[in-house]
């Protein structure tokens, strides 16, 4: 197997490590103060989550998790768009030119890996990758509660109607429906 | 199971002790910390020398008792080492509370191979572990992130206890090597200044 030089690990880590530092704008948006959840502690809470989830599915946890860790590393070279952004309809063309800017950084397998895990989650006609999308939207909405506490101008409420749509395994639609009980 | 899931975001909220005790502007929290170590465990792990769905599944809990307990920094200096012991304690009754919450024994028992750190997918995430926080502390170096005025009463210069300490756990050849590259790296880097 062809190696990844140091050198390459370097520069690809220099450019995403942006990222764990980058609050996440739908909370700053919302008047979250200090909000701290950057977009690599987000992509950490849905892989964690895919993880513990995906057995009760009946899917690999283990791709489940690796799809969420990979799905925001394009965040790190774009900025983050949320649905009141005029860009945000045409993200997936800008996404699409970032993501060969991401992937020169790296070479060989690993480069297909993380073409193959990014290009499945976007294209969402896999099983495991829809999991892994109610996953990325099961935690923004636990994040929500988390903050709900805290200085705030959203409602959860606001989160679990506009991600509704997005929940259709049994699992997911399963701990979905309870939270909507709740806080919906 | 709720409960649970609100808790280990917790983890996203707890600022890195480290950093901290660095005076970092701005530090990295566990969660983000995870996050990067998962990615070094998925980009440089290899099925042939290991069992790689485990140690990435193992990377993903490697710190999520601290959602509980926070972060205790492990540092250089002998006084802080005896609470060892009862930080793996507070650490294992967390990870306890989890598995119950979560009704899976296996986030427990991965985090429990971890602390051991007997087997190969035990050392070569604990290197990854040591590797991302030099690549962060390179990062910081680069940056000039914190103001060495600030740091006077560390034992160490710029970012160095970063390296001696992590540098020292270092167990896998795959992480002495990137390891080695990194450190030359962070001193070219402080040269620069």
């Amino acid at each position: 197997m062809k190696k990844m030089k140091t050198d390459e690990i370097l520069r690809f880590f220099e450019d995403i490590n942006e990222i764990k530092h980058q609050e996440r704008q739908g909370w700053k948006d919302m008047g979250v103060e200090r909000p701290r959840d950057t977009v690599a502690s987000h992509s950490f809470g849905a892989a964690t989550l895919g993880m513990v989830l995906a057995d009760e599915e009946g899917l690999d946890p283990g791709r489940t998790a690796q799809m969420l860790l990979a799905h925001d590393l394009i965040m790190a070279y774009l900025p983050d768009y949320t649905p009141d952004d005029e860009e945000f309809d045409s993200k997936k063309q800008i996404e699409d030119e970032r993501l060969d800017l991401l992937l020169n950084d790296i070479s060989g397998e690993q480069r297909q890996k993380l073409e193959s895990l990014i290009e499945e989650m976007r294209s969402q006609e896999t099983e495991v990758a829809m999991f892994a999308k109610e996953m990325d939207k099961l935690e923004t909405i636990l994040q929500s509660i988390m903050y709900s506490g805290k200085e705030r101008e959203k409602e959860p409420a606001e989160f679990i109607d506009y991600y509704e749509e997005y929940f259709r395994t049994e699992t997911g639609r399963r701990l979905f429906d309870s939270l909507k009980e709740r806080y919906g | 199971m709720i409960e649970a899931l609100l808790q280990a975001t917790e983890l996203k909220d707890e600022k890195r002790t480290g950093e901290q005790l660095y005076s970092i502007d701005d530090p990295a929290t566990v969660a983000g910390h995870s996050w990067a170590v998962s990615l070094l465990v998925m980009i440089y792990g290899r099925g042939e020398d290991m069992n790689h769905g485990k140690a990435l599944r193992m990377s993903i809990v490697h710190d999520l008792a601290e959602a509980e307990t926070g972060d205790i920094a492990s540092r250089a200096e002998k006084e802080n080492q005896v609470s060892e012991q009862e930080k793996q304690e507070k650490e294992l009754e967390a990870m306890n509370d989890f598995s119950k919450s979560l009704h899976t024994f296996e986030v427990r028992e991965l985090w429990k191979e971890y602390e051991r750190g007997e087997t190969y997918e035990a050392r070569f995430v604990n290197d990854m572990d040591k590797i991302e926080n030099v690549l962060q502390a390179l990062k910081y170096e680069k940056e000039d992130r914190y103001d060495p005025e600030d740091n006077q009463e560390m034992d160490f210069d710029a970012m160095d206890e970063f390296f001696e300490v992590s540098g020292a756990e270092i167990k896998t050849e795959a992480g002495r090597e990137i390891f080695d590259e990194i450190e030359k790296r962070y001193e070219d880097e402080k040269d620069e200044d």
